[in-house]
């Protein structure tokens, strides 16, 4: 009975510590990047200390556990194991997933889920008319997505140089020779995350770079050579570097 | 009236030994360091791409709203705890319907989370507030709160009038409310016999406990309460986006009639927190129409499992089913007329 | 009394209630109670308690009816347009132009039949998720309202179909032209030569963008000027006029000699010329060398085209490639070659011909001229199409001169001189001639006015023609000679009229 409403009570404390701990430590090594936008990192990591000492000060003076003038829904006495578990499941499963396992990014699975160069991670068109003539090397993946989807011709990017990095993903209409170099575009947070990407055809990219990797491309557009894809402008590049992951891998 | 000499079987010595519970605290929370500290630095590929997806997607859900989380624990424990009380209960106008409109707008002043509603509408009722008045009150807070405001906007912005229709949806319909249940003839026969409240500090302890121990305790008490479900929606979140077919996401979000109730009976599953839920629909923005998401965050706040087996402890069962009709059918009018318009 | 009575309930503790209230309130109640009859209290109250359901049970079905209502009107309607995006600038300057519609649902498959404009023009539709690109063949005209309309629209997830429609405007474009002033001024000299600027709906010659003494030709692009001055030994110079101010920047040039064949590709900021020495200059000897310069290069220098393995070339005409940075050029052995200026420039050979007669209007087709036919080169993949063209209404009783392709499907405008009762006087007459039907479209308003050349838009949509007036006066000028009092005239070929002019000749189409 004591360990139920123990747990009861401690539940949360103990789910904030797991939250708390990964969000400064993802903070202290400079990820966050990875799951929120950066306008919140000051305001994160300010809430996290709040209440941190919130909690410190909750295990201080709290006591254990409580007498039987706090209980809820305790007429369901034989669910109540049902409680413990589920709140026990909870706070592993926290801990695993905040905690055992690795920061990581979003992949490849996810750019099959939603639209690569759907139309709402585009810019509008007024917004790409006003790149045009800007400094081309600053241009990111999705600036020239962009471009590329509003319809601006072979012409246009004849003389352009494109300097990108992105990860691999592949092109589903002609994997073997066309992947895309991606990013994700992020409007508020990693959860509404929509991939943007260009064309690069490079055959036989699947021996030398694995999917999900991270790669900077620095090429000019040509027509696709590939016949089967679906992208008819392409960067053709004679070399791609490898890099590593950028600690913001997210494009605002 | 020292309630405290009252209470039977209250160990003392938990009273006069705080070191004790700070060393338990302060080791759990070392462990938790060097748990991180020692788990694998970089991803290994032992996880599908499907569960890395989920497992990212579901923590980013939990980062982005943790502190909004906090911000609003916080800022309920300075409400109920270090704000004198009564003391805009006194100013209400004597008109009942600017007494509801204002009664809205009090959740702005005093923002509690879900949790610290039930309590502070309870206390209301004590001072003097008809049962109807505190109604609106408990539905508007949710949603007339100032994190919660700040919330919905940094997720939505300000594009298809997202924001704008929660804020005016929540307010009508606590108006609403409060209007009809101000005709019952007999508001006493709305609440239970017993008030039996999860989240209230005893009030029996409120005299003798200083004001920090009452805050350290308050926090406790609503993370217990608010943590696991916003866990459970993150995850939630993150198993909906990787694990359900896109296809089946659009298909149901484009249709302007389904995503609605869709995107109701969510809310109803989901109890998440007022002030973060609009980071959990956030996932579903792109998909789904405005309509259906105006109705996730004006249904959500106001009922759904949690906040249902809240208010059983305050109001009859016959109430609350009349209640979740009326709250339940005005949402959806929201969310189909959003869809025709906009 | 309006409200229920204040409830007091009981519960463990009320903090800040006052002894004695409770038993206060219930002594208050009773008396109330006891003062009417209990039986007309209990009616009250029932009373009330009717209104209550009957407010519920009025709000609930109200509530009810709204939402049935709104769902049916829901189902009944189809998608809406959210947005919509044209790149105006861009339809009236290159072809297929796209508009981009954008509805609030996932839209079903739109076939072109679905899609009506108007003024009539072809369209390819499709459908991606939520965005519907309509595609215009061709390009579109200029200063026209069009009117795009799609019906039977549907959504994939339910059956009603809406109709969605869009209305823009094409913009209108600039016309510039060369006044070529021989006239003395006041203080004895001549009058300047000046290049004006104005547009299809303005009215009058427009206003002074540059002005030299003497100017030959020039070219416009996007925001510069580029022209090619003579001084008064006739030794020419090339300037380049910014549009938004600034110093004027001189191209150099090797050395003393003629500038010849001035071209332009706006968009990409290049000029292309010749370059002839002087016969008394020093240092290497130019014949007709072509040069590019790039606007944006910071070196500021022309960089000469060399032919093939790197020699120097003569060249007989050159002009850009619409829209990019290739130049076609034509040497002295008339082979024609294409010359990508990025880069390495390669040559790529495109065959012999007599002569390079521009582009049709909204492709990269090159048409050339033969001596016994005319065909069209498409510099995509370099094959040469012989063009069979209807025959016009005039080509037996005229001389036939200057021919211009006006669209892909073989409408082209021809100058013909007719012979006329005076013996030393030939009229001139511009017929256009497709497959169908074959017409006058512009004649001089005066009989004794004579067409010294023409052109057409870039969008294929009027003519400008350059007339010379009976009175006017050769101003001896050593390239590009020309008459006082010339006017171009634009001829809308649509409606086959010719409603505006300006003076001057030279616009910047013909270049």
């Amino acid at each position: 009975m004591s360990f139920r409403r123990l747990l009861r009570r401690w539940q949360g404390a103990l789910l904030s510590i797991v939250g708390i701990v990964a969000t400064v430590w993802l903070g202290v090594n400079g990820q966050l990047g990875l799951y929120i936008h950066p306008r919140y990192f000051v305001f994160t990591m300010v809430m996290a200390v709040i209440a941190a000492a919130l909690v410190v000060a909750a295990f201080a003076l709290v006591p254990a556990a409580e007498d039987e003038h706090e209980l809820l829904d305790d007429g369901g006495g034989r669910w109540a194991w049902l409680w413990s578990a589920g709140s026990i499941l909870i706070i592993v499963s926290a801990t695993v997933g905040l905690l055992v396992l690795p920061p990581a990014t979003l992949t490849t699975a996810t750019v099959a889920k939603r639209d690569l160069n759907g139309s709402t991670s585009n810019l509008t068109q007024s917004e790409a008319d006003s790149l045009v003539g800007g400094d081309y090397s600053t241009f990111t993946v999705r600036d020239w997505s962009s471009l590329l989807r509003q319809g601006a011709g072979e012409d246009f990017f004849a003389d352009k140089t494109a300097t990108v990095t992105g990860f691999v993903t592949p092109d589903t209409s002609d994997p073997e020779n066309v992947f895309f170099v991606a990013r994700f575009v992020v409007a508020c947070c990693a959860v509404d995350a929509q991939p943007v990407g260009i064309p690069v055809y490079y055959p036989g990219w699947q021996d030398e770079y694995p999917i999900d990797s991270w790669v900077a491309i620095e090429s000019g557009f040509d027509t696709n050579p590939s016949i089967i894809s679906e992208e008819t402008i392409a960067l053709v590049p004679s070399e791609i570097t490898p890099t590593d992951q950028p600690a913001q891998p997210y494009v605002y | 009236m020292n309630m405290s000499q009252t209470i039977a079987g209250r160990p003392p010595a938990a009273r006069r030994r705080p070191g004790r519970g700070l060393t338990v605290g302060l080791v759990i929370i070392g462990l938790v360091i060097l748990l991180r500290a020692f788990a694998p630095q970089t991803p290994a590929d032992t996880l599908a791409d499907t569960a890395r997806d989920f497992v990212t997607l579901s923590i980013s859900v939990v980062i982005e709203s943790l502190p909004f989380v906090f911000l609003g624990i916080v800022l309920s424990i300075m409400v109920q705890i270090w704000l004198p009380e009564g003391f805009l209960l006194r100013r209400l106008p004597k008109n009942p319907a600017a007494r509801r409109v204002v009664l809205s707008l009090l959740g702005m002043l005093l923002p509690v989370c879900e949790c610290g509603n039930v309590p502070l509408a309870r206390g209301l009722i004590a001072k003097g507030l008809t049962v109807g008045e505190s109604m609106t009150f408990l539905f508007a807070a949710p949603i007339l709160n100032p994190v919660t405001i700040i919330t919905t906007q940094q997720a939505f912005g300000w594009d298809s009038g997202i924001l704008v229709w929660r804020i005016a949806g929540g307010f009508l319909i606590a108006n609403l409310i409060g209007y009809i249940y101000s005709r019952h003839p007999k508001p006493e026969s709305l609440l239970t016999p017993r008030f039996q409240d999860a989240c209230a500090l005893g009030d029996h302890h409120d005299a003798a406990d200083g004001k920090i121990k009452r805050s350290a305790g308050l926090f406790t008490k609503e993370t217990s309460a608010m943590l696991p479900a916003l866990f459970i929606g993150a995850g939630l979140a993150g198993l909906i986006q990787t694990a359900v077919s896109r296809d089946v996401l659009v298909t149901l979000g484009s249709n302007p009639v389904w995503s609605v109730l869709a995107l109701m009976a969510l809310a109803f599953v989901v109890s998440i927190c007022s002030n973060v839920d609009a980071f959990f629909i956030l996932s579903f923005g792109a998909t789904f129409m405005p309509g259906a998401i105006v109705a996730f965050l004006v249904f959500g706040p106001m009922i759904d499992i949690k906040m249902l087996a809240l208010l059983r402890t305050t109001f009859t069962a016959k109430t609350l089913v009349q209640l979740t009709l009326i709250v339940a059918l005005c949402s959806a009018a929201l969310g189909l007329a959003i869809n025709y318009v906009v | 009394m309006t409200t229920a009575p204040r409830v007091r309930t009981r519960f463990s503790a009320v903090p800040r209630a006052p002894p004695g209230t409770i038993d206060r309130m219930n002594r208050e109640s009773s008396a109330h109670a006891a003062a009417p009859e209990p039986a007309a209290a209990a009616r009250s109250v029932r009373l009330a308690a009717r209104r209550f359901r009957r407010l519920f049970s009025a709000t609930v079905a109200v509530l009810i009816l709204l939402v049935a209502g709104l769902a049916v009107a829901n189902f009944k309607q189809g998608p809406r347009l959210a947005s919509a995006e044209i790149n105006l600038e861009a339809a009236v300057a290159r072809g297929n132009p796209r508009l981009l519609l954008t509805a609030n649902q996932p839209l079903a498959e739109v076939k072109a039949g679905q899609v009506t404009v108007s003024p009539a023009t072809e369209v390819s539709t499709s459908v991606t998720d939520r965005a519907l690109t309509v595609e215009f063949a061709g390009i579109l005209r200029y200063n026209t309202v069009y009117t795009v309309t799609v019906t039977d629209v549907a959504s994939t997830t339910q059956s009603a179909t809406s109709t969605l429609d869009y209305e823009f405007t094409t913009p209108d474009i600039d016309i510039y032209a060369l006044q070529r002033d021989s006239r003395v001024g006041d203080a004895g000299a001549k009058r300047p030569d000046t290049v004006r600027r104005t547009t299809l709906q303005g009215r009058g010659d427009g206003d002074i963008v540059f002005s030299a003494p003497r100017i030959q030709q020039y070219v416009a692009l996007e925001n510069h000027l580029a022209a090619v001055t003579l001084a008064e030994d006739d030794t020419a110079t090339l300037e380049v006029v910014s549009f938004a101010g600034g110093e004027n920047v001189q191209v150099p040039v090797p050395s003393a000699g003629v500038i010849e064949n001035l071209a332009a590709s706006p968009s990409k900021h290049l000029i292309a010329y010749t370059f002839t020495s002087a016969p008394a200059a020093e240092g290497r000897r130019y014949d007709r060398t072509p040069f590019v310069y790039d606007l944006t290069e910071y070196s500021g220098l022309p960089a000469e085209v060399t032919g093939v393995d790197g020699l120097p070339m003569t060249v007989m005409d050159l002009g850009f490639v619409p829209d990019s940075t290739s130049l076609v050029v034509q040497n002295a052995g008339q082979t024609l070659f294409l010359i990508d200026m990025l880069g390495d420039a390669l040559l790529t050979p495109l065959g012999e011909h007599d002569e390079m007669r521009g582009f049709v209007p909204g492709t990269r087709a090159l048409v050339v001229a033969d001596p016994d036919q005319g065909s069209t080169i498409d510099l995509a993949d370099g094959a040469v199409t012989t063009l069979d063209l209807a025959s016009s209404l005039l080509d037996g009783s005229a001389y036939p001169g200057k021919l211009v392709l006006l669209n892909e499907k073989g409408r082209y405008a021809r100058l013909f001189l007719q012979e006329t009762g005076d013996i030393n006087q030939l009229a001139s007459l511009i017929a256009v001639t497709d497959a169908g039907d074959s017409s006058v479209a512009f004649m001089p308003a005066s009989d004794s006015s004579r067409v010294r050349d023409f052109c057409v838009s870039p969008n294929g949509q009027y003519l400008a023609v350059e007339t010379i007036p009976a009175a006017g006066l050769g101003d001896n000028y050593p390239t590009l000679p020309a008459f006082s009092g010339m006017t171009t005239s634009l001829v809308d070929l649509d409606r086959g009229t010719s409603s505006r002019s300006v003076s001057g000749f030279l616009p910047d189409w013909c270049a």
